[in-house]
């Protein structure tokens, strides 16, 4: 039972950081219909900076955090500029490999300037873990788990809530009707990459908490994080948590009962079942959308 | 917005070009058989043999991915996946029989797969399309280093049988050579006779007038899941000639990388020309190769090539002289 109970707690965690990765991802999608392949890169660039700042800069812990999200800020803005403002009137397929040109241009780079070997991030919050009757809880897990909830409550009040919210949700139904009412779209792009790119960072930072930090740690998470944006559909935040509490639970409830050494397939397993049985994931996608 | 102005021509549908009364289909095809048939007498020494070796394995992967991309327009990540089937399960059967009857049983269920897998997410629309297939493609690098008795210890199969024909095996890097430039050829041709084939017209006009194609009794779903068979059966095919090419298959050679580089090669050598895969294989894999030398920076500056690329020929490599005939003739 406790190993029962451990098990769900750890599937949780995971959920959390994919729900935060999958976030920026969908936001990404909903706003400018592109599928970012970067965004698990930027999850990697994220760690690095958070090393960086915590260890040549020598700032404290809690502030080298906090400086890490403006430069992902910027750092999409840039990414906007290269990959998509000079892409728009051509294929998704077209955009999709951009977005993975400069992906693995990330991954070059952090190797050219911290070599290929594993880093340690300093952590923010102690490794210990609070004991409940037999079951531990590692404060790390509570702390991912509080940020993820924090992240995906502020976007969904942004998005439902204020003026910048609606024109990123008209923008998601009707583009070109969005445009004539308005919305400035192609001033909106810039923005969400930047909020994008800032999430996949925090999703990083959190990642990079509990696991050494190495370059392909956020590509390695940004299938898991995919397929819990399909299996909850791109329509609702509500379908991302789910989706993630999916992939979660799928990894290491499913995983550590059934089949151990085949643990990661369960998730790709769960997402082709739902893809077979709702095409539009479990609580349906976007409306009118063109995928 | 899209379709409001195009200043570059634009790799959107019709993904490929509608064949029929179109020669350059055969001419490349000729061409790349011609190429390839040089090559062979000039390059020497066994690291030049290698290079070419991948070049023309990714080109088949490649080829492979047109018929499911840009012929049936289907967006799917899963021919690493049946390039790793082919390449496991080639040599097992190999032990147990001919050659010939090895790799059809291979196909046979490299079709078999491809075909529950289409089935199942048939429904499925672009994006949701392109995920579960990779998610497919990531099951099997799961599998591969977990089943000892086909594919080896973690994944790792050593010492692969080379083909041999009536008693003799093709082992030294000239004759392999010729071997599997004949079966990327003969892909080649496969492919173009298939576009030009009833499946291949019905294919054109499902992607191009939907429509008009539904009103003329094409079966659009039927169409897209035989050439998503085929497509995967050619990957399964590439498979089997890397392994026993190769003699040595691990895990990481049939991973998502994979299907990742598969797919530039494609958008970048051009999705709507055949002449685009080989093409794009030498940019995205053969000139990394050839730049190792650079280091550390030969990623970084093969990433900003590719970014480069897709910026100024989004239309991709093949699609420079079209674009280049029609700037001249509007001068």
């Amino acid at each position: 039972m406790v190993r029962f109970i451990e098990s769900a707690i750890s599937g949780v965690a995971v959920a959390s950081t994919l729900a935060l990765l999958a976030l920026g991802f969908v936001l990404i999608y909903r706003a400018t219909g592109v599928i970012n392949f970067a965004q698990g890169d930027l999850a990697t660039l994220g760690a690095y900076l958070g090393i960086w700042t915590t260890g040549s800069l020598g700032l404290p812990v809690g502030l080298a955090y906090l400086a890490v999200l403006p430069l992902m800020f910027v750092f999409g803005l840039l990414f906007e500029r290269l990959a998509h403002a000079p892409l728009r009137n051509q294929s998704t397929h077209v955009v999709v490999l951009a977005t993975l040109g400069i992906g693995m241009a990330i991954r070059a780079a952090l190797q050219i300037w911290r070599g290929p070997n594993e880093l340690n991030l300093k952590p923010l919050v102690s490794a210990n873990a609070v004991h409940i009757g037999h079951v531990a809880i590692a404060y790390q897990d509570i702390f991912s788990f509080v940020v993820a909830a924090v992240c995906i409550g502020a976007v969904a009040f942004v998005l439902a809530k204020t003026s910048l919210g609606r024109q990123v949700r008209a923008t998601t139904d009707d583009r070109i009707a969005a445009r004539l009412y308005g919305v400035r779209v192609n001033r909106l792009a810039p923005l969400i990459f930047g909020v994008g790119s800032v999430l996949a960072g925090v999703a990083g930072l959190l990642i990079a908490e509990t696991t050494a930090v190495q370059l392909n740690l956020g590509f390695d998470l940004l299938l898991n994080s995919i397929a819990a944006a399909i299996i909850g559909g791109f329509g609702r935040l509500s379908g991302l948590v789910l989706g993630a509490l999916v992939v979660g639970m799928a990894e290491q409830l499913l995983g550590a009962y059934v089949l151990p050494n085949y643990g990661e397939i369960w998730p790709f397993v769960a997402m082709i079942l739902v893809v077979a049985v709702r095409p539009n994931g479990l609580l349906g996608g976007i409306k009118g959308a063109r995928l | 917005v899209r379709g409001f102005s195009t200043r570059r021509p634009s790799a959107e549908t019709p993904a490929a070009l509608p064949v029929i009364y179109r020669g350059w289909q055969f001419a490349s095809g000729l061409g790349f058989a011609l190429i390839l048939w040089l090559l062979g007498y000039v390059f020497t020494g066994p690291d030049n043999f290698t290079i070419l070796q991948t070049w023309m394995i990714y080109t088949m992967l490649a080829l492979s991915f047109y018929v499911v991309f840009s012929v049936a327009g289907l967006f799917a990540f899963s021919l690493a996946g049946f390039f790793g089937i082919g390449a496991y399960l080639s040599p097992y059967m190999y032990d147990r029989m001919t050659y010939v009857l090895a790799l059809l049983v291979v196909i046979a269920i490299g079709s078999a797969i491809a075909f529950l897998l289409v089935v199942l997410v048939r429904r499925a629309s672009d994006l949701y399309l392109g995920i579960a297939t990779l998610g497919f493609a990531e099951i099997l690098t799961v599998v591969y280093p977990n089943w000892p008795a086909v594919t080896g210890v973690s994944g790792n199969l050593y010492g692969i049988k080379p083909i041999s024909f009536f008693g003799s095996a093709v082992v030294n890097p000239r004759p392999t050579y010729w071997l599997t430039a004949a079966g990327v050829v003969a892909l080649y041709f496969l492919i173009v006779a298939i576009q030009r084939s009833t499946l291949g017209r019905n294919a054109t006009a499902m992607r191009t007038s939907p429509e008009v194609a539904a009103v003329n009794g094409i079966d659009a779903r039927r169409v897209r899941i035989v050439l998503f068979v085929v497509g995967s059966a050619f990957a399964a095919f590439a498979g089997s000639l890397f392994a026993h090419t190769q003699s040595y298959v691990s895990p990481e050679s049939a991973d998502v990388t994979v299907s990742i580089t598969v797919f530039i090669i494609v958008i970048i050598g051009g999705a709507r020309y055949i002449w685009g895969a080989p093409l794009g294989a030498l940019l995205v894999v053969v000139l990394p190769l050839k730049i190792t030398s650079w280091a550390n920076y030969a990623n970084l500056g093969f990433a900003i090539l590719l970014v480069v690329v897709i910026i100024f020929a989004p239309a991709g490599l093949a699609g420079i002289p079209g674009y280049v005939r029609r700037r001249v003739r509007r001068a």
